[in-house]
């Protein structure tokens, strides 16, 4: 196993450099760029554009940048971004945002889905399941940035029961970014609940599109265990039906459900680029349409770079689990 | 389409040995047909998808107005009902802060996202074939080299890469956008059609071809496609309905199409300023319409999956 990780991990280091040679040139040989917003015509104009190019070492030869884009990552920092600030920087400020929303959204979307689609494979074609059906084909369908509008435009600009955006209200600081003593300072019951009432809109479109996916996932899986012989064996035996399913069926339909928390980790960073950015949430996602209409070359490459160091991770961590949570896989 | 012999079978007997009976004297687009035709809501969904594509063919005759001649004053009206050959009929949805139709960009928009959806899906499957079949048939070191650039270009993240391929490259052209989801969708559908190939690769009728002196490519697409075929219609049909929500996604935070051609993506994109006063009906119809669509696809996609499933020897 620990040479199998190794080898991988091996494996990731030559492929992360490919990736990063791809996006450096995806994002420099193509025109545009962050002078082309320079305004001016004629001379005036070239000059500035010519100032800017200078300013962000754009005017040096391509190889000259691609090093030093790279070498503050072999240092273990992240580089500058146009605006000068240090990339790390921009990312730590954004990364408790998108953790939060991630992080809550996705606990409860297990906590739903996996008792609905064991509910649903257990009454499988009776009235509950044909309806669980319906509503996860519909749920799997929405798209989720037209039901952030709705939600906003029902709960928020109609009824005006929630706030329609950002993270917390305007008079209450962000207390992961303008240091924790903020949330002591103000009443902690306060904070936390104003950061709750921001959460439940971006939460519950996350979790629509979510639970549909997962819970006929889960569905599918605990079927395919129950027909399995060593399931007819049990009954077979006249064990309980609760035993036979909660503890022969359900271990083993458990199984690609883990594996698929491991692979959906890389959400954690790339992820929830358009909930946040209907819901002002300024996470990782957000950040990155930000970056992305500025054309900040060292951002945008340092935060697709993290997404794919993330996703390599999770396809190793995903691999790892299932072995260790089933004996029978073995990796040479 | 029911032959009497069908219906006796259904009707009579000890269903298992009759079904095996009639299933081998039946065609095999019969068979197919007939487990169709028992998905309900496949049937719906082929038929919205048929409505659908009329629509967007016959944008012209639904819609009073097109994309560059409406009546700029009458802006943000609300839907009001009307029959289609009455004069009114074209704020049925209501109309935008330009006074464009909300039926305008419903009718035309409909081009956009059945085109993209479509022609990316047709490509993808036809890189997918490709390049599976390749590696699945030759094997060796060209099936190493193919898979494992399938392996990198999964662990590309997806949606933040085609935002910034789009918004550097295709500059609101929506043939850019196809080319750019299939370059991205390609690896699973190859790993699909590699992992038939494999084993069809190895079997007698394959062999016998060979011996006989065909051609590896008429063996790769004469005699081994068609065996293959369902599991890629299944896996096609289902990326489509991905790509129109990935195509209304990027035209929705404006990294896709651009502004003089029409599509729901935009619609919804420029409705978001509007919200706050009150226009809900310039949001709700273009994504209910995205909502219908793919709803529809995934309908016809699952229907299609148990119809299609040839190994399945009963009806």
């Amino acid at each position: 196993m620990g040479t199998y990780i190794a080898r991988r991990l091996l494996q990731s280091v030559v492929i992360l450099f490919g990736l990063a040679v791809i996006f450096f040139f995806i994002l420099h040989l193509t025109p545009g760029g962050p002078c082309a917003a320079e305004e001016g015509t004629g001379l005036r104009g070239k000059l500035q554009q010519r100032s800017c190019a200078h300013r962000l070492g754009l005017n040096q030869p391509l190889y000259v940048q691609f090093i030093k884009q790279m070498g503050p990552y072999l240092e273990g920092n992240l580089g500058t971004s146009n605006s000068g600030e240090p990339v790390a920087q921009e990312f730590t400020d954004a990364l408790p945002a998108t953790v939060v929303l991630i992080g809550v959204s996705y606990a409860l979307q297990l906590l739903l889905a996996i008792p609905l689609g064991i509910f649903a494979a257990l009454y499988r074609y009776s009235f509950f399941d044909q309806v669980f059906t319906f509503f996860s084909y519909v749920g799997f369908s929405m798209p989720s940035f037209w039901l952030g509008l709705i939600l906003i435009f029902i709960v928020a600009v109609h009824f005006h029961a929630l706030p329609a955006g950002n993270i917390v209200s305007t008079n209450i600081p962000i207390f992961w970014t303008s240091g924790w003593f903020h949330l002591l300072e103000h009443d902690p019951a306060l904070v936390l609940g104003d950061l709750a009432r921001h959460l439940v809109l971006p939460v519950i479109t996350l979790l629509i599109v979510g639970v549909a996916g997962d819970s006929r996932y889960m569905r599918a899986s605990l079927l395919d265990v129950l027909h399995q012989d060593y399931i007819r064996t049990a009954k077979a035996k006249g064990l309980k039906h609760r035993i036979v399913v909660f503890k022969h069926a359900l271990r083993n339909a458990i199984l690609p459900i883990v594996t698929n928390i491991a692979l959906d980790l890389p959400s954690l960073v790339g992820g929830a680029v358009i909930t946040e950015t209907i819901f002002s949430w300024s996470g990782l996602g957000f950040l990155y349409i930000q970056e992305l209409n500025v054309s900040d070359y060292p951002t945008i490459e340092a935060l697709l770079m993290i997404s794919a160091v993330a996703v390599l991770l999770s396809n190793l961590l995903a691999d790892v689990v299932y072995a260790w949570v089933d004996p029978r896989i073995r990796y040479d | 389409m029911q032959t009497p012999s069908e219906e006796h079978a259904v009707i009579v007997g000890p269903p298992q040995v009759q079904d095996t009976t009639v299933a081998e004297q039946l065609g095999q687009g019969e068979l197919v047909w007939i487990r169709f035709r028992r998905h309900p809501l496949a049937l719906i969904g082929a038929v919205t998808i048929a409505l659908l594509v009329l629509m967007a063919v016959l944008a012209p005759l639904i819609s009073p107005e097109t994309p560059d001649h409406w009546n700029y004053l009458a802006d943000n009206l609300p839907p009001r009902f009307a029959w289609p050959w009455q004069s009114d009929w074209r704020y049925i949805m209501g109309t935008d802060s330009t006074g464009h139709s909300l039926l305008m960009w419903i009718a035309y928009g409909a081009r956009v996202s059945l085109a993209v959806g479509v022609f990316a899906a047709l490509l993808t499957i036809t890189l997918g074939i490709i390049i599976g079949g390749v590696a699945g048939y030759f094997g060796g070191w060209i099936d190493t080299i193919l898979m494992r650039s399938a392996d990198i270009v999964l662990t590309l993240p997806f949606l933040p890469l085609i935002l910034l391929l789009s918004y550097l490259i295709t500059g609101g052209s929506w043939a850019l956008i196809v080319v750019l989801f299939s370059l991205f969708g390609w690896p699973s559908d190859a790993r699909l059609v590699r992992s038939y190939y494999l084993s069809f690769t190895r079997q007698e009728f394959t062999e016998a071809a060979r011996a006989v002196g065909v051609s590896d490519v008429r063996i790769m697409f004469r005699h081994i496609l068609p065996n293959v075929l369902s599991p890629i219609i299944v896996s096609a049909t289902l990326d489509v309905a991905s790509y129109i929500v990935s195509e209304s996604a990027i035209d929705f935070l404006g990294f896709g199409i651009k502004s003089p051609t029409v599509s729901w993506g935009l619609a919804l994109s420029n409705a978001e300023d509007y919200f706050i006063v009150g226009n809900w009906w310039w949001a709700a119809f273009p994504g209910l319409f995205i909502l219908i669509t793919v709803l529809a696809v995934n309908f016809l996609g699952d229907g299609l999956r148990d119809a299609l499933d040839v190994r399945a020897d009963s009806i």
